[in-house]
This record gives structure tokens, C-alpha cells and sequence, in this order.
């Protein structure tokens, strides 16, 4: 688990911040507040100047082609306050942590939430706090409905800089504050936090868009809730959408019922007398032999989109593109005319009888219109569609699928319309697969490519191909002899079945067998995790399977009855298709799969299938495979399967990680919700989506059902069952909701951020952490969480430094991440306009460190990474180790001090070990006055730091500094003497 | 091997009396293991062949089975082998005598395939590969021996094969073996074996081996399956007139993009514009395989067998006479060229199937060969009419 690292995205991505040519030339003022007044004119001065007009923005960062904008982020950023760690409106049923013991600081309880207050300025300031770890949908609309990129990236660039200030006058600057008689604070740290609050406030506090961004009320981003994001903005998002849904809804379209073609455009090719075609009068030149690209400019792009021609013959390409050329010279009307049209059924000298031949007719099964809004789809729309799909094999994904996705990029044609044509490509091609046997990667593909455009296009393309392959399979499933009403009447119901196939008695007729691909179809969406299932059960394969088994059971009870006659024939074989296609389905997604999903149904299932006496004895056999699978004999024939699959799961996985996509969070709805969504009206995906959100937020209050965590990790993220009162529930559902806003994105990180945040205090804090049982690689993010709250609170909450202390008392691993977490921030600090840079997120980070080194929890090492030997060293890195040192040197006593540098120096034999035991500690600070201190401590921890840096350069050959830095060293061992011994 | 059973309902035998019909393999009172066996390799139902053949031979009856390939003749042998085996002995019981090495080969990966949930050996003895691994292998017991005539009987001789307990031998592709001179080793093998049931296979039944059969087959009970008929009703044919033959490819790519075609079959007169055909569409992003009349039948099969995976949607081949290619697995058959003649058009399009999945066939045509199209369309009395624009739908 790779956590991106802490401080949101290093900005190397905004490169735009180079074009100001980095830092700013330090204004050298006068030691009084001067830097501090100055800083502020000159920010009230850009900001009324950005407030009178769009300012061009120096640097407008080209915006890519398609911007793979976070989409939970569009969702995120219109979203209620970023958490907001204010310790002054603590929450209700939140106890006011015991004040702790420790001499400097007043321990307080954890951050408390002002939900209402919201800290839209916080939030601008780390504009895109969850976008770390969130991944875009890749809506790829070219404008951004909410129009934030623009003005995020352009109030980001102007903040940024207001570091550059924090230089060396700065701390001066804090004592000119303190000094200048502001509100008497006791200790200067709370001046300092006072400084740094009215510093953001006046750059944020009233900036417009965060009145703006909070007045938005849409719910926290998650899997579910984009889907419903994306449908709710769908008329807002392509204005096309408007018109198109209000045409009237029986637009015929072409995927409608089968019109019969042959039978009236037979007479009308005849009606025509266009001039005789014979090629040898048309002196037509080829066009650049075969550019079959895209047929000529002239035909292909016509202008509005062209009333479909009549339904006349199929034309060449070429010879559209002639027609048309004949059109645009003779200035004609559009060309469907059809003068001039090649009529070879003449020259055949067809002219009298056109036959229609039934048989030729009943060619295709009906391809019902789709159960969505039916889209009509405009020629352009289909071509760009079945081209890919129909050429779609595991050796090209990588190719056609990114080609696929840019069709919504372009905005050139309706969402839906998309949607509607794809379901049909895939479910068309699925279900005229010639082998329903599972042997076949034929249909894995259409599933794999379902995943890769559910990512890129957001979960309402699977919600469409899943719902609508539901619907085909019921269709199939009655057509192939499985009527509810048992088989008598199905024989009778199968008879006046227009489709004489779907007479064919067994599991071989084409109507069972686009069951069975079907059904290969579903099982592959649960195996590639596109539909999944809630740990309470809501399982859509379950459902499917409990179906059969009723279809299975019920043939049985009329076996009984029936002696040999057809119908009993007919019932057998209806519950061995039956059994078949619950076989299919269940090795197809994977055992494991169903045993995380709904373990109870899938155990109650078995058991009831294992006790139907099956006639036919494949149907026996096919039951033992399933029952087999369970007990995990598995057959070496299931295996072969998942090798076939195999190879497209890694295609798949590159793609996606080429593409810079993650995969969608899984559906998880059961056959009542559909039947629910379609019996409430309107659109289905729609109802259906609103349905298994609200069920979701009852659950885990994020929306997207938390499948597949620990027990422990389920109580924590599931309010209901915490056993305490309702106000504590609301707490917990509004800390999973900031945990998701964090970018807290996977189960283990929500737990932790919710058992640190939730705690009363430290103590409480560890021991629900620890009770997570969390081991190894997770065990790490505890503390990637810590230093993130710690990093992203209003104000230093020393809790967070409580809660490190005792973790690395409890484990020394934790001491380790640690340090490893802080090496990563400090990295991202170094980078040039990181979001880590910001003041007051050094500010935390410092304080941090400063309260870990005085427990003692942490050692001065810890800033051996930074990149000592940079001229000028970045400001946040000059800024963290002065503010570390300024706490760490004044307060400890020379022992402490000693204890401290000779961790980080390694000394042998600690120096202090051998003073006098009973020397009053306090003495020699006093004796020090606070200037000297601070550089004589500042040069003994550069020394000691060089000294790794000197190692380092010692191996990398660089000798010649070596002479400067013993010297340095000389000096710090000097001045710890001194300071270890003066009387 | 995809077979479509419904395709047998339409078949005529001329078999010598009292030989029943068992629709299915339940009713053959098979071993329980062997049956699982079946169902797991993939077969629901027996083919013509098998539900005429399986039981007489598992009486223990002479059987002479005329049946060409394709109509499931390998796994009746290996059913029929497996059921007669006595699985607590562990000498060799049947032996199976084929003209080919890939043929012994292919006999012993189905029976084996078929007795995974029966524990047999099962060994192919074959020409080609070093003798003293084949008598050692022979030598630890091996239920069931596939082989070609000349190593088999070699191994006879050399007291390898223990012919004790043999009772049953399976003559499979009888008048192609004889064509190719085995009958003294038929003979020899023959003279060595106990008496016992012999079950002889073959396409054709020429005089000789009738002559041949009344020598060591003691009243044999004849079954004749005659591969059934192509038929062209319920396919829908369409044409499309090209007037160049440069137009054809852009064609095909257009119809690719406006139709939904799963898999299809496309074919040329001509092996180099097999070639062209498929580096071109290669290079449009389609995913093709390549095969031609000359290629070995082996080289053949692996070609359908990744086609009929679903790691290539397209097969771009000239005509294939030996073997049918089972052209109800695609939705599409595009004839780029017309065929040459009215044999070819029906092998190309012919379907075997009245229930096989509903196809397609486009026809491109050239104005030159506008009165052959017709000619075809009155020899099969069938309809061939110029393709409708939103055909999307008849796919």
C-alpha cells in the first residue's frame, strides 16, 4: 500500500510556479514587524486586484486534452468543510481531555468539529487535501461543471509565495508581535498560533470562492455518490441532454424492434430509375486506394446529423463517397434520394417477384429495446463504438480501450447515448458467442473492457451493461424452458414462443445457450470486482442462484407427478440448464469472491442444492462441481479456466495503470432492488443507483459499502453498532465522512483515522488503535495517520506527539515508520510550492518533532535527510529546524540538552553520565543568555548533522569539504563543554 | 469439439437390424466415473454414432461403425475402451490400432481426458520414439494401448505387450490403414491376440475390408452415419456489389463498424490474398488468424483452437475440404471472393445445423460476376438479396 506522500501531491505537477522564477530576491527590512505589514499590503493589494477583474493568470497551466480531474474531488471540493481541527467549539459528547501532566503543554482532547463553521479557508488552503489519494473517474468533460480548477489553481498560485517571507527576520518579526503589545498571551507559543491564525485568515478568511465552495450542499464523494453526482448534473453537464430526453420517449430507435426492411425497401429499390450505373461511364478516381481510416471527408462527416437515409440498400463506402461528390457538384438535396443508386438486383433482372423468404427473416433474436431511456443513437455514435468492440481481443486492449474512453471527451455526443450504444456492442456480442462453455476468453473481454471504462467513465456505465444483461438473461431464461410456471405450461408457453428455437428441447438450443454466456458475462463483473456484495448479504449472484434453485426445486416437484411423458423430459432438462447455469456462475466469479461477499447464502444454497434429487446425472455432476468447489476440492479443468483469464487480468491491470486509473468501486445491489427501480418509473439505473445509496449510507454512512474488512474494522466503520447513544452514531458517521475527505481511501486508514480522532484522549486514542490488530505494512499507517492529522490541524494539538510517544513505547517498529513518515514529509516540504510547505503545516510538523525529541521518542537524527549541503536550504526546511531547535534548546535543561546531542552526536561515553549528579539542572540555562543558545545550539545541530552529511561525502569521494567540516565539529564538541560545564 | 447433436436428428442409416437408439449417456448404464468423465471433458448429449454404437460394443458385440470425422468417432472409441476396462487388473486389456501417429496420439489424450475420475493407464505406442522407453512403459501395465500397427506389433514380438488378457481390439480409419499397406501387420497382431471382441471404425467400407472383417469378426453388427447434409435455409445471405475489386477492404472495415460481430469467417480465393488480406487488417487494429488448404491438419487444428478461444475474431482462410470448419460457431461468413463454383459456395455457407445459431452471409460481387451469383442462387433455389442499410439488427 502505497500512501501518497503526506501533504497532498507534491506540485511538481504545477509547474506553472516556475514560470514566477522561483524564490523571491529576500526583501531585506527592517527587523521591526516591517516583513510582517509589508507581506500583508502586498497580499490585500493582489487580492483586490484579482477581485476587480480576472487577472491572466502569469502562468495558465496548459490545460491537458483530457483532464483526469479527480472526480470524487469535483465531488470533494463542492463538499461540506474539509474536518477542521479548532479546539474551540468542541463537539458535543466529546470530554475535554484531563489536563496532562507534561511541564510544557496543556495535553488537549483531540480536534475537536466545527461542522457548521466551516474552514473553507483551510480547505482552499489545501486545495486539494484528498486528491493524493483519490483517483479522477476521468469525467473527462472538457469544462469543469463547477468551474474550480481554474480558480483553485489560480488562488493556489497566489498564496504559495507568502512563504518566501518566513526568513531569517521572521522570528524576529514574532517578537516585534509579541512586543508591538497585542492581546497579553502568557506563553509565546499561543502569540505564535495567534500570528499564524490571522495570517491565513486575512489570506483566506474572506476570499469568494470559499463562501461559494461552502455553500454547496452536496453529500461527501464517494463510489456511490459520483454515480448519483453524475446523474444528478447530467442535464446541467451537456446541454444536448436537455433536448434529447425531452424528445418524445418512443423514439424509434435503431436497436428497437426489428423493423422489416427487406420487405418495403424491396419495392421502393424497384420504384427507382435512376440512370444506369454501369461503372465504365463514371470516370471516378479512386480515392488514394484504400484510406479506410475514415471514408471520405465529404460523406462521412454530413453535416447535422443526416435523417437516416430511407431504408434503402447498403452502400460501399466508396460509393457513398461518389454519391456524394455527385450531390455537392450538382448542388442537389441531401443524396438520399438514391438517384444514380447501383441497382444490381436490376441488372440480376430481380425486377418482378422479390420473395420475402420467412426463413431469412426470423435470422436474429429480437433485439428487444434497451430497458433504459431508449438513446437514439446517431450513426457516427455506433461506428465509434462497435468498431473497437468488435475488433476488442486481450491482445489489443492497450490500444482500442483509451481510443474507446476519449468518446465521451469530446462532449460530441449525450452520456446515455454512449452508455446505451456500448451496453449493446457488449451484450450483443456476449450473448452470439458461439461457445457458452467456459473454455473461452471470448467473453472475459467484454467484462474486462466494461472495467476499464466503468474507471474512466464512472460506475453508471457498469450500472447500465449490469442491469441490462439482467434483463437479457431473464429473456433467455424464459425463451430456453425455464417459465416460472413449470414446464407443462412452459412447453404450452413455449409453443405460441415466436422464436421456433427456443423449442429446442435441452441445454443446446441458441436461446440456452445465450444463457449460459450470459451468465459467464455476470460471473466475469463479480470476478473483475465490477458488482460485489455487503457483508449483510445483499449478494446479486446469490440472488441469481437462489432463483434457479427455485427453478431446480420446482421441476423437481413435478417430476414426481409426471411418469416418463415429455414433460417430465421437458422438467429435467429445465433443471439441468438450471443447475448448469448456477455452475457457471458460481466457479466463473471465484469461491472465494462469493465467501467474502455472502458467506451465509452461499452455504445455505449448497446445502439446499445438494439435497435435490437430480434426474439427469449431469446435472448430478454439475451440482458436485459447485459443491467441490466449496469444500476447495478443486477440479484441475476449473484452473484451465482462470489460466485463459489470467493474461487479460495483468493486460487489464497495465492498462488501467498506464491510463492512470483505479478500479471502480464495486455495485452491490440484489434482483429486489431492480425489481424495486423498475417498478418505481423513470430511468433504472437512476432509481437504482438512489436505492443502493441510501441503503449504503445506512450502513457505513460512506455510500459504498465497506466489503471485506476485519470484524474489528467493520464495528469501527459501521455507527450502528457501536452500542452507544445516537449522538455518538452521528459523530462517527460525520468522522467517516472526514475520513473520506481526508483521502483516507482504504478500509484500514478510514479505522485508524476514526479510532484516533474519535478517542477522549492519548490514552484512549492507543488503546483503540492497538485493539485494531493491525500487523505489519498496516501497522505502518497508524502513524502515516498521526502525522497527517497532526500536519492538517488548525492549531498544534500536542495530543497527536502524546499519542506517538506511547505507540513507540509500545512497539519500536512504530519509531521506525515514524521516521520514515517524517523523512517523506520533510522530503515533499523541500519541494518547491508542496502543499507540506505551507507555514502553518511546518509550524505542526515542527512542534511535533520539538515535543517527540524532548520526550525523548525521538533523536535530532531524524534530520540527517535533510539536504544539508543546499545553498540556500529551502525556507521550510530552514524554518522546521529552527523552530525545532528554538523549543528543543531553551527548555531542556543542559542535561536533558546533553542527553539529546549526544543521542544525535553517538558521543562514546555520553558526557553526561560522567557530571556531577547533583548539579542543579536549571543553572547553567540560566547562565546562557537566550541569543546564545539559540546559535551556539543551532551550530552544534548543523554540526552534528553535517557530520552524516560529512560520512556521506566522505564516501562519495567529495574529500574537499571534509577540512571545513571537522572544523565545524570542533566547535559544536566545544560549545557542548562549555555549555555542560559552566558554573 | 463443438458438435451440434439436433444436426444428427436428420440423418438416414442403413444398420443391420435390432440396433436401438440410447438419446443419452444416462441410459447406457455407464460406470459412474467414467460418466463424470464425459460430462466434465464437456459432452451433454451422445452423438448419431455413439447412441447406436456405445452399447452394442459394451455388450460385448463385433461392431462395424461407418462414420466420417467430425461425427464424434474418437470419443466412441475411447468410451467404449474405457467402459470395458477392468480397472483392478492391470494388464492390457484393449488395444486400439490406428493409421497415423497423431491419430494414436489424439485417441490416447481423449481417453485419458475421459478417465479423469477413473484411475487408468493409458499408453500411446507409436513410431518415432525410442523403443526402450516404450517397453519400459509397457512393462509397468498399461490398461489400454494406442498405437500404429508396425510399433505395436514389434512390441508383441518382443513379449512387451502381455496379449493374455487383450479382449478388445479397435481397427479405427480400417480402409485408410489398408490403403496404406498394414494388412500383413493387421494380420500378425491379429493372429496374436486371444479371441476376442473386435470393434472396427471406419469412413468408408471399400470391398476389401468387408473381405477382411469376414475373416476375424465373428457376426458383426454394421452401423453406417453418414455426415449430414449442409443446408443453406434459415441463413441470411446478402451481397454487396463492389464495383472495384480496391473497394472490397474498405468495405469490410465499414461493416465492421457498423454491424456486432463476434467472430466471423472470411474467405479468398487465393492463399497470397489470404496473406494481404490479413497483414492488412492486422494493421487496422483487427485481431486476425491466417490458414490455407496446404497447411498441415495438425497446424489447422491449432489454429481453430485459438480462433475458437476467442484470442482472434477473425479467421481468413481459402477453402477447406478436408475437414468442414464448424461454421455455426460465427455470426458472420464474408466471402471477400465469390467462390469458384456452386460445391464450394454451399461448403462455405452451409450450415449444419436447422438449430445451429441463425448466421449471416455477405457476398461481395463484381458486376462481372452478378450472373454467377444468380446461377447459385437458382441451383440452391435459395435467396440471395442486396444487403439492407440498418442490417444492425439482423445480426
Amino acid at each position: 500500500m502505497n500512501l501518497p506522500p503526506f501533504g497532498g501531491r507534491g506540485r511538481g505537477g504545477r509547474g506553472g510556479r516556475g514560470g514566477r522564477g522561483g524564490f523571491r530576491p529576500r526583501d531585506r527590512t527592517l527587523a521591526s514587524g516591517g516583513i510582517v505589514v509589508k507581506a500583508a499590503a502586498r497580499k490585500e493589494a493582489r487580492a483586490a486586484a484579482r477581485r476587480g477583474g480576472r487577472q491572466p493568470l502569469p502562468q495558465a497551466a496548459p490545460v491537458a486534452p483530457v483532464r483526469a480531474r479527480p472526480r470524487a474531488r469535483a465531488a470533494f471540493s463542492e463538499d461540506a468543510p474539509a474536518l477542521a481541527f479548532d479546539d474551540e467549539a468542541p463537539m458535543a459528547g466529546q470530554r475535554r481531555a484531563p489536563a496532562a501532566d507534561s511541564p510544557a503543554k496543556r495535553a488537549r482532547a483531540p480536534a475537536t468539529f466545527d461542522w457548521e463553521d466551516s474552514l473553507a479557508d483551510f480547505e482552499a488552503m489545501d486545495a486539494d487535501i484528498g486528491s493524493a489519494g483519490d483517483q479522477d473517474d476521468g469525467d473527462g468533460d472538457e469544462h469543469d461543471p463547477y468551474g474550480l480548477d481554474a480558480l483553485e489553481a489560480g488562488d493556489d498560485m497566489d498564496e504559495e509565495p507568502e512563504l518566501d517571507t518566513l526568513d531569517d527576520g521572521d522570528l524576529e518579526s514574532i517578537d516585534a508581535v509579541s512586543s508591538a503589545g497585542l492581546a497579553p498571551l502568557d506563553d509565546k507559543d499561543a502569540l505564535y498560533d495567534e500570528w499564524v491564525i490571522r495570517q491565513f485568515e486575512r489570506k483566506y478568511g474572506g476570499s469568494a470562492k470559499a463562501q461559494r465552495r461552502s455553500a454547496r450542499d452536496a453529500e461527501a464523494g464517494d463510489a456511490l455518490g459520483e454515480l448519483l453526482v453524475g446523474l444528478d448534473n447530467l442535464g446541467e453537464e451537456s446541454g444536448l441532454e436537455e433536448e434529447v430526453d425531452s424528445d418524445a420517449p418512443e423514439v424509434e430507435s435503431t436497436f428497437s424492434h426489428r423493423s422489416r426492411p427487406r420487405g418495403d425497401d424491396a419495392d421502393s429499390s424497384h420504384s427507382d430509375d435512376g440512370p444506369s450505373s454501369s461503372s465504365s461511364e463514371e470516370d471516378y478516381q479512386e480515392e488514394g486506394g484504400s484510406s479506410d481510416e475514415e471514408p471520405g471527408p465529404v460523406t462521412a462527416s454530413a453535416p447535422a446529423p443526416a435523417p437516416a437515409p430511407e431504408a434503402g440498400k447498403y452502400l460501399p463506402p466508396a460509393v457513398r463517397r461518389r454519391l456524394a461528390a455527385e450531390a455537392a457538384a450538382a448542388g442537389q438535396d441531401a443524396p438520399a434520394s438514391g438517384s444514380g443508386k447501383i441497382d444490381l438486383g436490376r441488372l440480376l433482372g430481380h425486377a418482378a417477384e422479390q420473395r420475402t423468404d420467412p426463413d431469412a427473416e426470423a435470422a436474429a433474436s429480437a433485439a428487444a429495446s434497451l430497458a433504459l431511456q431508449d438513446q437514439p443513437a446517431s450513426p457516427e455514435l455506433v461506428r465509434r463504438v462497435r468498431g473497437p468492440i468488435n475488433r476488442l481481443t486481450s491482445s489489443n486492449f492497450g490500444q482500442l480501450l483509451p481510443e474507446l474512453a476519449r468518446l465521451l471527451a469530446g462532449g460530441a455526443f449525450p452520456r446515455r447515448a454512449v452508455f446505451a450504444t456500448l451496453t449493446a456492442a457488449v451484450l450483443d456480442t456476449v450473448s452470439s458467442a458461439s461457445s457458452g462453455d467456459r473454455l473461452s476468453s471470448f467473453v472475459a473481454v467484454q467484462a474486462a473492457a466494461l472495467v476499464f471504462l466503468g474507471a474512466s467513465w464512472g460506475p453508471e456505465v457498469v450500472a447500465c451493461a449490469t442491469v441490462e444483461a439482467l434483463r437479457r438473461l431473464r429473456a433467455a431464461e424464459a425463451a430456453a424452458l425455464l417459465p416460472p410456471a413449470g414446464p407443462a405450461a412452459g412447453l404450452a408457453q413455449a409453443m405460441q414462443d415466436p422464436e421456433e428455437d427456443a423449442l429446442v428441447p435441452g441445454t443446446d438450443g441458441p436461446r440456452a445457450r445465450e444463457a449460459r454466456n450470459l451468465a459467464v458475462f455476470l460471473s466475469h463483473l463479480a470476478s473483475f470486482n465490477l458488482v460485489g456484495a455487503t457483508p449483510d448479504g445483499v449478494s446479486l449472484l446469490m440472488d441469481l442462484c437462489d432463483r434457479w434453485l427455485a427453478a431446480v426445486l420446482e421441476s423437481e416437484a413435478f417430476l414426481e407427478g409426471a411418469g416418463d411423458s415429455t414433460a417430465a423430459e421437458l422438467a429435467s432438462t429445465r433443471a439441468e440448464l438450471a443447475v448448469e447455469l448456477a455452475n457457471v456462475l458460481l466457479t466463473g466469479a471465484g469461491f472465494s469472491h462469493l465467501r467474502t461477499g455472502a458467506p451465509g447464502r452461499l452455504r445455505a444454497f449448497i446445502e439446499k442444492m445438494q439435497e435435490a434429487k437430480l434426474a439427469s446425472s449431469r446435472a448430478r455432476f454439475l451440482r458436485d462441481t459447485v459443491t467441490a468447489v466449496r469444500t476447495n476440492r478443486r477440479r484441475k479443468s476449473d484452473d484451465a479456466d482462470e489460466e485463459l483469464v489470467a493474461p487479460l487480468r495483468k493486460v487489464l491491470r497495465e492498462t488501467m495503470k498506464s491510463a492512470g486509473l483505479s478500479a471502480p468501486a464495486p455495485l452491490s445491489f440484489g434482483l429486489q432492488d431492480l425489481a424495486q427501480a423498475e417498478a418505481s418509473g423513470g430511468d433504472v439505473v437512476h432509481a437504482l443507483a438512489r436505492q443502493i445509496r441510501e441503503r449504503n449510507l445506512a450502513l457505513d454512512g460512506t455510500g459504498a459499502g465497506a466489503a471485506g474488512t476485519t470484524a474489528r474494522m467493520a464495528a469501527m466503520l459501521t455507527p450502528g453498532r457501536s452500542g452507544a447513544g445516537a449522538s455518538v452514531d452521528t459523530e462517527h458517521a460525520q468522522l467517516l465522512a472526514a475520513a473520506r475527505r481526508h483521502g483516507m481511501n482504504t478500509d484500514i486508514r478510514r479505522a485508524v483515522f476514526v479510532a484516533l480522532m474519535g478517542a477522549a484522549d492519548a490514552a484512549d486514542a492507543v488503546t483503540r488503535v492497538l485493539g485494531l490488530g493491525l500487523r505489519g505494512e498496516a501497522e505502518r499507517d497508524i502513524v502515516r495517520v498521526l502525522v497527517h492529522c497532526c500536519s492538517r490541524e488548525r492549531v498544534y494539538n500536542p495530543f497527536h506527539a502524546q499519542v506517538a510517544q506511547k505507540l513507540i513505547a509500545t512497539r519500536a517498529s512504530h519509531r521506525v515508520s515514524l521516521t520514515f513518515t517524517l523523512w517523506d514529509v520533510f522530503r515533499s516540504m523541500g519541494e518547491p510550492g508542496s502543499q507540506d510547505a505551507s507555514p502553518r503545516r511546518v509550524l505542526n510538523i515542527s512542534r511535533l518533532v520539538a515535543d517527540l525529541v524532548l520526550g525523548q521518542a525521538l533523536g535530532l537524527n531524524v534530520f540527517r535527510t535533510l539536504p544539508l549541503e543546499r545553498r540556500p536550504l529551502p525556507t521550510a526546511h530552514a524554518a522546521l529546524l529552527r523552530d525545532v531547535l528554538t523549543r528543543v534548546l531553551p527548555v531542556l535543561d543542559p542535561q536533558a540538552l546533553v542527553r539529546v546531542f549526544a543521542e544525535a552526536v553517538q558521543m562514546p561515553g555520553s558526557a553526561g553520565g560522567a557530571r556531577d549528579p547533583d548539579q542543579e539542572p536549571g543553572a547553567a540555562a540560566e547562565a546562557l543568555t537566550r541569543r546564545e543558545v539559540l546559535r551556539h545550539g543551532l551550530a552544534l545541530a548543523l554540526s552534528t548533522l553535517v557530520k552524516e552529511a560529512e560520512r556521506d561525502l566522505a564516501t562519495e569521494g567529495r574529500l574537499s569539504e571534509r577540512d571545513a567540516l571537522r572544523q565545524a565539529r570542533r566547535v559544536a564538541s566545544a560549545t557542548l563543554e562549555r555549555a555542560a560545564w559552566r558554573q | 469439439m463443438s458438435f451440434s447433436h439436433d444436426s444428427d436428428s436428420k440423418i438416414t442409416f442403413n444398420t443391420s437390424g435390432g440396433v436401438s437408439v440410447t438419446p443419452s449417456f444416462d441410459k447406457m448404464n455407464l460406470k459412474p466415473d467414467l460418466l463424470r468423465g464425459i460430462f466434465a471433458y464437456g459432452y451433454n448429449k451422445p452423438s448419431a454414432i455413439q447412441q447406436r454404437a456405445i452399447v452394442p460394443i459394451c455388450k460385448g458385440r463385433d461392431v462395424i461403425a461407418q462414420a466420417q470425422s467430425g461425427t464424434g468417432k474418437t470419443s466412441l472409441i475411447s468410451i467404449c475402451a474405457l467402459q470395458r476396462l477392468d480397472l483392478n487388473s492391470r494388464d492390457t486389456q484393449v488395444l486400439i490400432l490406428s493409421p497415423t501417429r497423431e491419430l494414436a496420439v489424439q485417441i490416447r489424450n481423449v481417453t485419458s481426458a475421459l478417465s479423469d475420475y477413473m484411475s487408468a493407464n493409458i499408453h500411446a505406442c507409436i513410431g518415432g520414439t525410442s523403443t526402450r522407453e516404450d517397453q519400459q512403459k509397457l512393462e509397468q501395465g498399461q490398461q489400454i494401448v494406442s498405437g500404429t500397427p508396425g510399433r505395436v506389433f514389434d512390441m508383441i514380438r518382443r513379449k512387451a505387450i502381455n496379449v493374455r488378457n487383450i479382449k478388445m481390439l479397435i481397427l479405427d480409419e480400417a480402409d485408410e490403414m489398408l490403403s496404406r499397406g498394414f494388412k500383413e501387420q493387421i494380420y500378425d497382431v491379429y493372429r496374436h491376440l486371444p479371441p476376442g471382441q473386435v470393434v472396427l471404425v471406419s469412413a468408408t467400407l471399400p470391398g476389401e475390408i468387408l473381405e477382411m472383417t469376414s475373416k476375424f469378426m465373428s457376426d458383426p453388427i454394421r452401423i453406417l452415419v453418414k455426415r449430414d447434409e449442409l443446408t443453406l435455409d434459415g441463413i441470411a445471405q446478402y451481397f454487396v456489389s463492389v464495383e472495384k475489386e480496391e473497394w472490397k477492404f474498405e468495405t469490410v472495415c465499414d461493416l465492421f463498424d457498423s454491424l456486432t460481430i463476434p467472430q466471423s469467417i472470411i474467405f479468398c480465393n487465393t492463399k497470397k490474398k489470404v496473406d494481404w488480406l490479413t497483414q492488412k487488417m492486422r494493421a487496422q487494429n483487427f485481431t486476425v488468424s491466417a490458414m490455407h488448404g496446404e497447411m498441415p491438419q495438425k497446424e489447422r487444428d491449432l489454429i481453430m483452437q485459438e480462433f475458437r478461444s476467442g484470442n482472434s475474431r477473425i479467421l481468413i482462410t481459402t477453402d477447406i475440404w478436408a475437414r468442414g470448419i464448424d461454421v455455426s460457431l460465427v455470426s458472420l461468413v464474408l466471402n471477400y471472393d465469390l467462390p469458384l463454383n456452386r460445391e464450394q459456395y454451399l461448403h462455405r455457407i452451409g450450415r449444419s445445423g436447422r438449430f445451429g445459431r441463425r448466421g449471416m452471409a455477405i457476398n461481395f460481387v463484381k458486376p462481372d460476376e452478378a450472373s454467377q451469383l444468380r446461377e447459385i442462387e437458382q441451383y440452391y433455389g435459395t435467396i440471395i438479396s442486396e444487403m439492407p442499410i440498418n442490417l444492425s439488427d439482423l445480426v
